[in-house]
Parts: structure tokens; sequence; C-alpha cells
């Protein structure tokens, strides 16, 4: 067997250790084919679940989950508070230029009416989006995080239950001004706005091809 | 839509954030999961935390899913064996974390590919049975007990280069037959 299969597979099992293992990480996190061959063996390793019987779980669990991952309450405002610690001047002076922006359109004539907060779970990746539906204009900052290294950033609109529309791929350094077509522009005062990470030039595919980091929704200022 | 798909679009809502999604995800997968938990740790209050656990990982991380050549079944297993892993080699004060590995992400292949891909998946315990006893033992020890080489050499009284080399070929043979 091929010496990187036969890793892989010890990886997927756990067997590497120590200075073996650390080399194979590094590897497998900027080697796709590598990655492939892991995926390989945990999928084959794990099944599909039809052999695994059935056992449920007690109701408490679902309980306890439900808690940790609730939106209001202690957890999220000790996410924004711990956010305000790391970004608090940054936010602060972004507040106060946000406010500024929006009792003066700049001369261009963008007038944003909606906005949303796209963030990743994790806060890890914040972006502000800003929607002019008179100019068909949509402006994005990333306020915190980036693209991994050797990739971009791509912007998509899901509408309903449809597929994500690509909005295009947001500029590395600085906010991106997009100009939205009607097709990209239908709908999406009521959609969900989501980034995610692609080669350069963005997806080759007709959605997403890499991982969605970020999502949120569109709201009325 | 395939129950395959429906899980697909579950995970997708979840990365999202849609919580109604990702309640959902749980009712339809959560027994086969604490089924793997307990597999691992064999008790319960263990299993439940090591569930929760996953569930947790996977409701902030499930964007770096994508669906691909295999079940979605298999990864959510994977994240669950994983965790439970981890647990029961944390009780034994050893470090060695197998979460890296559970977001390990597979570039989407094509349709009939992923068909294969599916269908040898599911072959996967009729290929073990051709292994010889002490070496799908080995192999299992490792999956399912989280054993290093040196406890299953231990345990088997093989020393430790032998047993690489046979676990080794072993997983040739296993590859082999899965792609017959």
């Amino acid at each position: 067997m091929p010496e990187d299969d036969a890793l892989a597979a010890e990886f997927a099992l756990g067997l590497l250790e120590g200075g073996e293992r650390a080399a194979f990480a590094k590897r497998l996190r900027e080697d796709r084919a590598l990655a492939a061959k892991v995926t390989y063996w945990q999928a084959h390793f794990a099944g599909d679940g039809s052999e695994i019987e059935d056992l449920a779980p007690p109701p408490r669990v679902k309980t306890k989950l439900m808690q940790a991952i609730a939106p209001e309450g202690a957890r999220k405002k000790g996410g924004w508070l711990g956010l305000r610690g790391l970004f608090g001047g940054l936010a602060l002076a972004g507040c106060v230029a946000l406010a500024v922006f929006l009792m003066q359109p700049p001369a261009d004539g963008f007038a944003p009416q909606y906005h949303a907060d796209i963030a990743a779970q994790d806060e890890t990746l914040l972006l502000t989006a800003l929607y002019d539906p008179e100019h068909s204009l949509l402006e994005v900052t990333v306020d915190a995080g980036a693209a991994p290294t050797g990739r971009v950033l791509e912007l998509w609109a899901i509408v309903g239950e449809a597929a994500p529309v690509s909005l295009g791929v947001l500029n590395a350094d600085g906010p991106s001004r997009l100009t939205l077509t009607e097709a990209m522009a239908a709908g999406l005062t009521t959609a969900t706005l989501a980034v995610s990470e692609e080669p350069p030039g963005g997806s080759p595919d007709a959605g997403p091809s890499g991982a969605v980091l970020a999502a949120g929704a569109v709201t009325a200022l | 839509m395939t129950p395959q798909q429906e899980i697909e679009a579950m995970i997708a809502r979840t990365a999202l954030g849609d919580r109604a999604a990702f309640s959902a995800l749980y009712d339809r997968t959560a027994a086969k999961l604490f089924s793997v938990s307990m597999r691992v740790l064999g008790e319960t209050a263990a299993a439940e935390d090591a569930l929760q656990d996953t569930f947790e990982k996977i409701w902030r991380q499930s964007g770096r899913f994508r669906a691909g050549k295999y079940s979605p079944m298999s990864w959510l297993i994977t994240v669950a064996r994983n965790t439970a892993i981890d647990r029961l080699r944390q009780r034994k004060g050893q470090a060695a974390p197998m979460e890296e590995a559970d977001w390990v992400a597979d570039p989407g292949p094509g349709p009939e590919e992923a068909a294969i891909a599916r269908s040898e998946a599911g072959r996967v315990g009729a290929c073990m049975g051709e292994l010889k006893p002490e070496h799908r033992q080995a192999i299992q020890s490792a999956y399912l007990d989280g054993l290093s080489y040196a406890e299953i050499s231990q345990r088997q009284d093989i020393p430790l280069n032998t047993i690489r080399t046979w676990l080794r070929r072993s997983l040739q043979t296993l590859k082999d037959c899965l792609s017959r």
C-alpha cells in the first residue's frame, strides 16, 4: 500500500502519535488529495449507520444541548461582551462611523435601507452588508477575520428554499461595492446572506464549493 | 429527497444558524450517535456528555461539512466516535486529540463516483470478515477502544513493529476488498 494511504488510515484510526502525527496533520491542512484519503477511511470505518442499532438518549441531553446553543440569555450576551472586549474600540468607532454614514449619504448616492450582520457561529468571521435597493448596490465590509490563505471569500444570497445565488467575490483589502443584476436583487430584502471560502476567482460550481463560514439575515435599517 | 439528502439539507440549514433544522437533525440522528458513544465509553453518564459535546461541535462547525461522496451519517458518526475516543483517552491520562480529524473535508465527486463510494461504505462489514480474526480485532480495538500500537502490542503480546506491519497489510486487504 502506498505510504500515504497507510498513514491516512492510521491517522483516521488514531494510531499516529507524537511527531509523526503532528507532521501528518500539518500536511493535511494543505494537501486536499491527502485529506480525501483520510475521508475515505473515516467514511468506511464509520459506515452509513445502517449497521448501528438505535439507542435513544434520555430527553435531558437534548434539553441541555438546546440551552447551550440558545440565542438569547447568558451565552449570547457573553459572546457579545467577549467580542466587545476584543474589538471594543474598533466596534465603537464602527458604530460612530456607521451613524455618520447613515445621516450623510456619500456623494455617489449610496443610500442603504437594509443591512445584514454576517457572522460565523464562533464569531471568528464578521461582516456587515448594507443594501441600497434604489441603486441595486450592496456594500460589504469585513469587520473581523479573513479568508484562509490562498482562498477568497464569496458572498451568496439564499432566498427561501431556493439554491444560493452568487453575488460576487469580496475584496481581500477593504470594503466591496457590488452592483447587483435584477436576478441577484430578487428577494434580497428577505434573504439570508452567506459567505463561503473559495479558490481565487470564486466557486467553479453553481453553488458554494468551499465551506460556508458565516451567515446572517437581511433586515430593514 | 432521499433520507441522505434530507440529512444533508438539515446540516446545511444548521450551518446557517437554523435551530429548528438542528433540532430536527438531533431527533433524526441522536439514537445512532448515542449508540456510538455508548459503544466507546461503556457507561451512560459519560456517553450522554460525549453526545452533547458531539452535537455542540456539529452546531458550531456544520458549515465545514460538504455533501460529497459519502453518506452524511458517516461524517456524523466520525464526529461522535472521535469525541468519545478523546474522552476515553483523557480518562486514561492520554492526550492525542482526534478532534482535529473531525472536519477533514473531501472535494466533492461526480454523482457516479458518489454512488460507488456509498455502496462501498456499506460493504465494510463484509470486508472486515475477510481479515484474520486477530487482525480484525486489532483494527476494531483501535477504532472503538482508542488503543495505540503500543497497547495493541501489549494486549496481543506481539512486538510493536510486527503489529504495525501486519495492521498495514490488513488495511491494504481491506481496501482491495472494498474496491472490488
